[in-house]
């Protein structure tokens, strides 16, 4: 175990209070008031990050009753005590001394505090970077992958590239027959075109998910021969009687 | 009005005591709050007599006479140190001047402002503003609650287990290093040259967060707080929670780390 206690008698004098009987934060500031005669009153702000402390290291434990957090020693703090009871009796005399002795605890406590501090964040930054040369490790990885992936997806482009140029000559070709063709072969050509384009326009409306039941392709049906009339009717058959 | 020049180990009472002022040269003061009537407690004066006076509730404590009329007799290394122990009210606001000496000051509510040259500060349970300058002292704090101000060019600044409403802290090489709850709406402003700066903050904080460092490496364990595209410059931003507070820290060279512990109820709440 770390030497835990390698410092700070205040601290050995809190366990001593606690070991005594379970109490809440305010009534330990009262009797280290009441221990130093009025020389020295304790804040809130002295006592609580000093219990937090032994409760962090596992000398302390806590319960809320009706709200307020009553301290008890732990096992491991009695055990802790009971190591160092010499200095207890020592402690015992000097504690009373002055408020001089007493401003040299709280020094040498806070300083002891914050080295630790200072440890534990150096420690965890270290970790956090460890960390952090993983995560960069998986990054190059993921990256090298990556680049395979691009590779394959210029393969597909090439090929789109060829497969499209194939398309571009087909309509090179309809255009240079419609253009050089006589009149009747482009109309023929337009007509087909937009009937292509209705049917992909119909398809894809469909497409979205619809379900198509006896109704609907029927209704459609119906839909489509009526307009197939109206055109005979109105478009192409209209014309000769004009 | 009382004045006492004080050449030997003195205890002193006061019936009250509503501002404090120390300047020391070499040796140590403690100031401490006490709810019993102001003391003075000099334990040991080795050279130079110590100044006191008390007026209007203000009691003031120097080598000052040494030190302002004198700075080149006291380079010609006369002896001057004292070691002073003062119990005050709680409330009462303190301004200490060190040039070599170490100070502790513990549960203090009021202000306490502190000039120092090469002296450490220990602030134990210290709230209310504390304003500290130094050039190569250390300010060493634990329970701090209220706000921070800190200029130093080589000194380091640590905060331990407390909470902050506003800190700025400035410092060429000096290190900070800070491990507190931000109150609603704080403000953090840190910035150093070559200084590292090591912050860890509940998970829970909600702040804006901007992380500037020229040449320095930066690192966070927040995943909100994400890196710029931005030339020149490592820059990292982001939001914390609902982003009500404030937190910028910017360095040349120095390193910047931010960690976020798990949130815990070991607040006072039982006050």
């Amino acid at each position: 175990m770390s030497p835990v206690f390698g410092h700070g008698r205040l601290r050995l004098y809190l366990l001593k209070l606690l070991e005594e009987s379970p109490r809440h934060g305010y009534e330990v500031i009262r009797l280290l008031q009441d221990r130093f005669l009025g020389v020295y009153s304790p804040s809130p702000g002295t006592i609580y990050p000093r219990l937090a402390r032994l409760e962090e290291e596992g000398l302390v434990t806590h319960e809320v009753v009706k709200g307020k957090k009553v301290y008890s020693l732990t096992d491991k703090g009695r055990a802790e005590l009971e190591r160092r009871i010499d200095e207890l009796a020592d402690l015992e005399d000097e504690i009373t001394a002055s408020a001089q002795e007493f401003a040299r605890e709280v020094q040498e406590d806070v300083r002891q505090t914050v080295r630790s501090l200072r440890e534990e964040l150096t420690q965890a930054a270290r970790d956090m970077r460890e960390q952090g040369r993983a995560d960069r490790e998986a990054w190059r990885e993921s990256a090298r992958r990556q680049k395979d992936e691009w590779r394959r997806q210029k393969d597909d482009w090439r090929q789109h590239k060829r497969a499209l140029k194939e398309e571009w000559r087909h309509t090179w070709e309809d255009v240079w027959t419609a253009a050089t063709g006589d009149d009747d072969a482009l109309g023929q050509m337009k007509l087909d075109r937009i009937l292509r384009k209705f049917a992909d326009d119909v398809q894809q409306v469909a497409g979205r998910g619809v379900r198509l039941d006896e109704n609907t392709l029927s209704a459609a049906r119906e839909l489509l021969e009526e307009t197939a009339e109206r055109m005979r009717l109105e478009i192409f058959q209209r014309p000769q009687d004009d | 009005m009382s004045r006492w020049t004080i050449d030997e180990p003195t205890t002193l009472d006061f019936d009250g005591v509503v501002a404090l002022k120390i300047t020391l040269v070499a040796g140590s003061i403690s100031i401490l709050a006490t709810d019993d009537p102001p003391s003075l407690h000099v334990a040991t004066v080795d050279g130079q007599p110590l100044q006191v006076s008390h007026e209007a509730g203000m009691l003031s404590i120097s080598h000052e006479n040494l030190m302002w009329e004198g700075v080149l007799k006291w380079l010609r290394n006369i002896r001057c140190e004292a070691e002073v122990t003062v119990t005050v009210p709680a409330d009462c606001p303190v301004t200490i001047t060190l040039i070599t000496a170490s100070a502790v000051v513990a549960g203090l509510s009021a202000r306490t402002s502190i000039k120092s040259g090469s002296g450490n500060v220990t602030l134990d349970g210290v709230t209310g503003k504390i304003d500290a300058n130094t050039v190569s002292g250390l300010i060493e704090a634990q329970g701090l609650d209220g706000a921070v101000s800190f200029n130093s060019v080589s000194g380091d600044l640590t905060l331990a287990h407390g909470s902050v409403a506003e800190l700025s802290a400035t410092t060429v090489s000096g290190r900070v290093a800070a491990d507190v709850d931000l109150a609603k709406d704080s403000r953090v402003r840190i910035s150093t040259v070559s200084g590292e700066v090591a912050l860890r903050l509940p998970a829970s904080t909600s702040a804006q967060v901007t992380l500037n460092a020229a040449a320095g490496r930066v690192d966070t364990s927040f995943p909100e707080v994400q890196r710029l595209e931005r030339a020149m410059t490592k820059s990292f931003a982001g939001t914390l929670g609902a982003g009500e507070g404030q937190l910028n820290v910017s360095t040349v060279s120095g390193s910047i780390t931010l960690l976020s512990r798990p949130d815990e109820d070991m607040k006072g709440s039982d006050q």
